[in-house]
């Protein structure tokens, strides 16, 4: 003679058990929802935007470098020696390279805005192949070639082009570069990895060296390296660079600051995560609350469960289902909102979308964890009460 | 064989204050019986219903049901006993709020392991034998305080049980209403079930083939007719 509860049963009761008091579920599964909407989201975005990173990094590559001019001891700079990249285009695995020099003048929309107002445009001088060895492209017009290395033209950094006000070459636009007038023939793309030349303006060499004295000697090299031996090339760059003083000879690798980025992405990513993760801790225990003042109202009902032939097990299962069921209904509806966001996040900044399915999962988990974790206090409450003393009424 | 048998049972409380709400009671009741308990409020009755019907176990002595021994039964074997043998129906008829006749006589089925679709269809039967055919799917709120009583006396008999015992089952009901109730208590024992009543009130009491009356915790009589 046995006391039998079908599984199906017991998750109807349940489920019932939620539906009866809908409104305070709803408020209860809403705690669990906010917790896991925020770690969904959280993990959504920052994989959308390391995808974004990553593909950023794929595409510009990992073995190009940037060869500077440091200070010495004394703070002095000596410079590059003119033919700098040269020499450096000569070790064997450098493929491409390309130069930059600083130019000392300044761009302005027009000879009315100040000399010293320089918005923090720098003016460069670059070779044709400077975009090639950098892996930018062209938003606008083209870029400098042989035949505008002596003529007064110059193409722009997305940077610079916006702060001077230009945004499209017809009609063509003009800047007041030192005391000439410059037409623009080009503006360049976004170039994620150089910061500095997306705030620059480019003239060709022979131009600066006529109008602003520039010399020869770059003020930074650019090198396209096989990428399995970039270490080995480091190693005998200063010395190939600046004979003179190697130690003053500042080589980095754009990537690594992108890696870096990443990283400390990835950080906060954590902490936001921790931060869900607490939310979702205290929608567990705001379930645990209400599961426990439900016991408390549902003595009569416990009661008549008992009378009818429940047992122990079966009002502790009834009250663990329900816990779980409200966490599970908050973890889905989290999720969606969660997913929602990220969406919403990646069209709004037109990142790559990317869906963490691990994370996805993982969340669910977690509220199906938590609404149990959360339940069993309660159930076990529930289940120690005494039908005799429930059903007793006077 | 008697289906219930007590012999010497006590029940008491800890307390503080201790109460001693039963004291050396004997009793037996066979299948068919139909019996009345009666005594004023606070002689015991309710706890000698809750040891009868096995919700509930003696501090000493011994209770017998359908030849287990009580004091020997797991909480498994207790609830599986209420489960199949055992039919109760409540003062406050205890029905669940919000869910219909027919699912709240459902109910008494759920601890059988009966499937929905049997335990529905045996719902409808139990609650066309207590005259509730047209109600089914009105909930408690929409019935009247005799019509729920019937609701819960449709649950407790759904399982065919042995025994129904029922807890002042007419003491929320006027005089016509209760003992339109007890009609259907004395037709269920007509069709064989035990029938065990709790009562303060004698015109209901009398009713029963056997009458037990208790005071402060003792048997003080019976009448058997």
């Amino acid at each position: 003679m046995k006391s039998r509860l079908l599984w199906r049963d017991t998750i109807g009761l349940g489920y019932r058990g939620i539906l009866t008091r809908r409104g305070r579920s709803v408020l209860t599964a809403a705690g669990i929802a906010i917790g896991i909407a925020a770690i969904v989201a959280v993990l959504g975005i920052s994989a959308s935007g390391r995808a974004d990173l990553l593909a950023v990094l794929d595409d510009l590559g990992t073995n190009l470098l940037r060869v500077t001019q440091g200070q010495g001891i004394l703070g002095q700079s000596s410079g590059f020696p003119d033919g700098a990249a040269e020499m450096a285009g000569r070790i064997g695995p450098v493929s491409r390279y390309s130069a930059t020099t600083l130019v000392d003048t300044s761009v302005r929309r027009s000879e009315l805005i100040p000399e010293l107002q320089t918005s923090g445009i720098g003016v460069f001088t670059a070779k044709d192949n400077l975009l090639d060895v950098l892996g930018g492209t062209m938003q606008e017009g083209r870029f400098l070639d042989a035949a505008a290395d002596r003529l007064p033209v110059t193409v722009l950094g997305s940077v610079a082009a916006q702060r001077l006000g230009i945004r499209a070459l017809d009609p063509q636009p003009r800047v007041y570069l030192g005391d000439t007038w410059f037409t623009v023939i080009g503006i360049v793309d976004a170039l994620p990895l150089h910061p500095d030349l997306e705030r620059a303006a480019f003239i060709g060499s022979t131009i600066a060296a006529d109008l602003f004295d520039t010399t020869a000697a770059p003020s930074a090299i650019y090198l396209r390296v096989n990428p399995e031996v970039v270490e080995d090339v480091v190693d005998v760059l200063p010395a190939s660079v600046n004979p003179e003083s190697p130690d003053q000879v500042e080589i980095t690798r754009p990537s690594d600051a992108l890696a870096a980025r990443k990283a400390a992405e990835e950080a906060l990513t954590g902490l936001l995560v921790a931060l869900g993760a607490v939310a979702l801790l205290v929608g567990g225990v705001a379930i645990a609350n209400i599961m426990v003042m439900s016991v408390l109202e549902r003595r009569m009902e416990i009661g008549v469960r008992r009378a009818l032939g429940a047992t122990r097990g079966h009002i502790r299962a009834q009250f663990l289902i329900e816990s779980t069921l409200l966490a599970a209904a908050g973890g889905v509806v989290g999720v969606l909102l969660g997913a929602g966001i990220t969406v919403a996040f990646a069209i709004n900044r037109d990142l790559t979308l990317a869906v963490p399915v691990a994370g996805l999962f993982g969340s669910i988990g977690a509220a199906l964890a938590v609404g149990a974790l959360a339940g069993l206090y309660p159930a076990i409450r529930a289940a120690r009460i005494e039908p005799a003393e429930a059903v007793r009424t006077g | 064989m008697s289906l219930i048998e007590l012999s010497k049972v006590s029940k008491s409380y800890p307390g503080p204050p201790r109460v001693d709400a039963l004291i050396d009671v004997d009793l037996r009741a066979e299948g068919g019986d139909s019996v009345a308990v009666i005594g004023p409020s606070g002689s015991g009755k309710s706890t000698l219903l809750h040891i009868l019907g096995a919700l509930d176990r003696p501090s000493t002595g011994s209770v017998r049901i359908a030849d287990r021994d009580i004091s020997k039964l797991s909480d498994k074997q207790l609830s599986g006993l209420r489960a199949n043998l055992i039919g109760f129906v409540f003062q406050d008829f205890f029905l669940l709020a919000g869910t219909t006749a027919l699912e709240n006589v459902a109910q008494g089925l759920l601890y059988r392991g009966v499937a929905a679709r049997e335990r529905r269809e045996r719902a409808g039967h139990a609650l066309e034998t207590v005259g509730l055919a047209e109600r089914m799917d009105h909930l408690p709120s929409q019935l009247s305080g005799g019509e729920r009583q019937r609701v819960a006396i449709a649950r407790a008999i759904v399982g065919n049980p042995s025994v129904v015992f029922a807890d002042e089952p007419t003491g929320n009901l006027d005089t016509k209403t209760g003992s339109g109730i007890v009609d259907v208590l004395l037709n269920l024992n007509a069709a064989g079930t035990t029938v065990v009543v709790i009562t303060h009130d004698r015109e209901v009491a009398a009713r029963f083939d056997r009458e037990i009356s208790i005071r402060d915790g003792r048997i003080a009589g019976e009448r058997s007719s």
